[in-house]
């Protein structure tokens, strides 16, 4: 029981309630879409580094859920960067991975592109049985802590001083991780929503 | 038994005293580790600290740089806009020159167009890039207008990786940020990780603790409560087990010799009281029977002498009749006399004896002193005794085994030896005879009053011994089995400490 309330007081803050939006739902060929305005991720900070010459990265996590359970039936994720051009002074933005970069000029514009999820793929409609409710959470991370380099933190911690690995050093450090990386943010910032629930009406 | 409310189990306590000693030197060194941790803490954090801000000036230098090469640019477009030949969109500008002009080529100036209002090229010059370069530059472009409608374009050769080396720094200094960020949660990390440590190892202390505390001490002590529960239900034979050789068992072992007292103790009340029943009893017969005894004789010698005839037949029945009343009287009157022994012991008078010294007055007596063997112990033995109650004890134990050496047929032979046990706590004082010895479910009858195997005896001798045994705190049994000799064994315990200690 004192193990539970030391890792429930470790939690992560951020673990909230994620805010109700309304999203809109389309079926594209076989895979069901989503489209949603997430504004709420920049602040303006987050807006000022725009115009930095930085690369800015926006992870859009996506989860459909049946209603009334807790495990998703389908995950996709999207990937969004966006850098200003110090010579060219303009925006380049790729809204997904694999997308061809848009160019323009403006610092709104730019925002307005990268805060619209417009028809995002969340999950086949095979997994979609008509008539069945679905609700939909998407968590979008500005900026996450790139996964090298948490895993070289990890190694970091799970190393003896000396660098070796002994057992006892690997065990502690493993445990210490457990409780540090939660109070560590894991990115410039993180919206999670949750969708209107849903479902397929019957053609 | 009397049994309490609700208890606070022993092993709970031996548990919860457990934990509290390891977690004195755990919360102890949690303080000394939350110290260190924000010391080392602290300590690389303004390290950080101070290369980020290094690193934040380069940062500025790197803008810096973007931008004064930016108005550079910019500049070096606005002084070509004002040359007239350009202003003119003169076709035959020698836009090369002006390319290979010093300003030009410090500025990486490599391309130079002039533009009609509607965008179509009037001349234009570049500098092509070898290969080195175009691995390392790219084309900055600035369109400058010209005011009369036309447009000057301008094409700079600027780093191509200055802005990736911009995001790189800036890449390791979110890099060192967020190690700091880390660096500055591991003292927290450390100290949750050593309390959750700390909170299993004390579980696992807090478990072992009650099983080692229930192996090693509750488990034994139940037995005890439950040997000690039984006997006071009644079952006084009950006795506990405890293994092992430590202070438990030693407590097993002392409860279980508390208990043989306690069961040796109440026989001895036991047996007092009925002895003491007894002896009321024959004080009452010896007082009236002496009584009329010698009125009896008397009255029968008076008859006896009376008559003066001379019938010879009747004088003879007077003279065998008187002859058999004084017989019996005479038996009566020994009867009286043990009865009278039993029912007047003195009260014991202790004074310290040595044992050698009384046994060996036995041999003055004469029925004994060619019987008699004597085996005294190489250190002399004193207790504290009351001579005469103690020689008559011996006494009544010698002239037993001569006679049942006697009734055996053996020369009658009796052995008296005495021994201190190994820690002084008593001496054991054994008589043993050549008789055909005890049997065993004789054994402890044969010290209840009347009770006897001679033909001639009383019954009260061996009764009379044992209570003054007891009577100096001691006892007196018969050892089982054969005794060396071939026949019985009596065996005098005395203590020599204690309260009823017979040593001086």
């Amino acid at each position: 029981m004192l193990l539970a309330l030391l890792v429930a007081l470790t939690a992560r803050a951020d673990e909230t309630t994620p805010e109700s939006v309304k999203m809109r739902f389309v079926e594209r060929g076989s895979e069901l879409t989503a489209s949603v305005k997430i504004q709420k991720l920049f602040d303006a900070d987050a807006y000022q580094k725009l115009s930095s010459g930085f690369l800015s990265t926006i992870v859009v996590n996506t989860f459909v859920y049946p209603r009334d359970e807790k495990d998703p039936i389908a995950a996709r994720q999207l990937v969004r960067s966006v850098v200003y051009d110090l010579w060219d002074e303009d925006y380049v933005i790729r809204l997904d991975a694999n997308a061809k970069p848009i160019k323009v000029k403006y610092q709104s514009e730019a925002l307005k592109l990268l805060t619209s999820v417009d028809d995002m793929a969340i999950a086949p409609l095979s997994l979609l049985p008509y008539e069945d409710v679905f609700y939909l959470r998407m968590t979008v991370l500005l900026n996450p802590v790139d996964k090298k380099t948490l895993a070289e933190v990890q190694r970091w911690l799970s190393q003896s001083t000396g660098g070796g690995l002994d057992r006892g050093g690997v065990f502690f450090g493993s445990f210490v991780s457990v409780f540090v990386h939660p109070k560590i943010a894991d990115a410039d910032s993180f919206v999670e929503l949750r969708s209107q629930p849903f479902f397929r009406p019957k053609p | 038994m009397k049994r309490r409310g609700p208890r606070f189990a022993l092993q709970w306590r031996v548990t919860i005293a457990l934990v509290v000693i390891v977690m004195i030197p755990f919360a102890l060194s949690y303080v000394l580790l939350d110290q260190i941790g924000r010391s080392a803490a602290n300590y690389k954090a303004n390290e950080a600290k101070e290369s980020v801000a290094a690193m934040a000036k380069s940062l500025d230098a790197y803008r810096d740089l973007f931008e004064t090469t930016k108005r550079l640019h910019a500049d070096i477009a606005d002084r070509l806009s004002r040359r007239p030949q350009l202003i003119a969109l003169d076709p035959k500008a020698d836009l090369d020159t002006i390319l290979d002009e010093d300003v030009a080529v410090q500025s990486h100036l490599r391309g130079l167009a002039l533009l009609r209002e509607d965008g179509t090229v009037v001349i234009e010059a570049e500098h092509p890039l070898d290969a080195h370069q175009q691995a390392r530059l790219r084309d900055k472009v600035v369109d400058q207008p010209l005011g009369n409608g036309g447009s000057l374009r301008l094409t700079f050769a600027v780093s191509a990786t200055l802005q990736d080396e911009y995001q790189n720094l800036n890449k390791m200094i979110d890099k060192l940020t967020y190690s700091t960020q880390i660096r500055n949660a591991l003292p927290d990390g450390y100290r949750v990780t050593f309390l959750v440590t700390t909170a299993l190892a004390s579980i696992i202390v807090a478990f072992l603790g009650i099983v080692m505390s229930r192996r090693i001490i509750t488990r034994k002590v139940d037995a005890l409560v439950a040997t000690a529960r039984k006997v006071s239900d009644g079952h006084v034979d009950a006795r506990v087990e405890l293994p092992g050789a430590d202070e438990m068992a030693e407590l097993g072992g002392a409860f279980n010799t508390m208990l043989d007292d306690l069961a040796q103790t109440r026989s001895q009340i036991e047996y007092l009281q009925r002895i003491g029943a007894w002896q009321d009893v024959a004080r009452r017969l010896a007082h009236e029977i002496k009584n009329p005894l010698t009125p009896i004789q008397l009255a029968v010698q008076q008859t006896v002498s009376a008559y003066k005839g001379d019938d010879a037949r009747h004088k003879k029945q007077l003279a065998d009749m008187k002859e058999i009343v004084e017989e019996e009287i005479e038996g009566l009157r020994r009867l009286v006399d043990t009865f009278r022994t039993l029912g007047q012991l003195p009260k014991v008078e202790k004074a310290p004896i040595a044992l050698a010294d009384l046994v060996e007055e036995l041999r003055l007596d004469p029925r004994f002193a060619q019987k008699l063997v004597i085996q005294a112990p190489p250190e002399p033995v004193t207790v504290r005794a009351d001579k005469l109650l103690l020689k008559r004890v011996l006494v009544n134990l010698v002239e037993n085994g001569l006679h049942a050496g006697e009734e055996a047929g053996s020369t009658g032979e009796v052995v008296v030896a005495w021994r201190a046990d190994p820690r002084g706590d008593a001496v054991r004082i054994t008589v043993d005879d050549r008789g055909k010895g005890v049997a065993e479910e004789s054994r402890d009858k044969i010290f209840e009053p009347y009770v006897t195997t001679k033909a001639t005896g009383t019954g009260l001798g061996l009764a009379i011994a044992r209570k003054i045994a007891i009577e100096h705190g001691g006892e007196l049994s018969v050892a089982p089995g054969k005794a060396p000799t071939g026949g019985a064994r009596f065996v005098i315990s005395l203590p020599l400490r204690g309260p009823d200690a017979s040593l001086a």
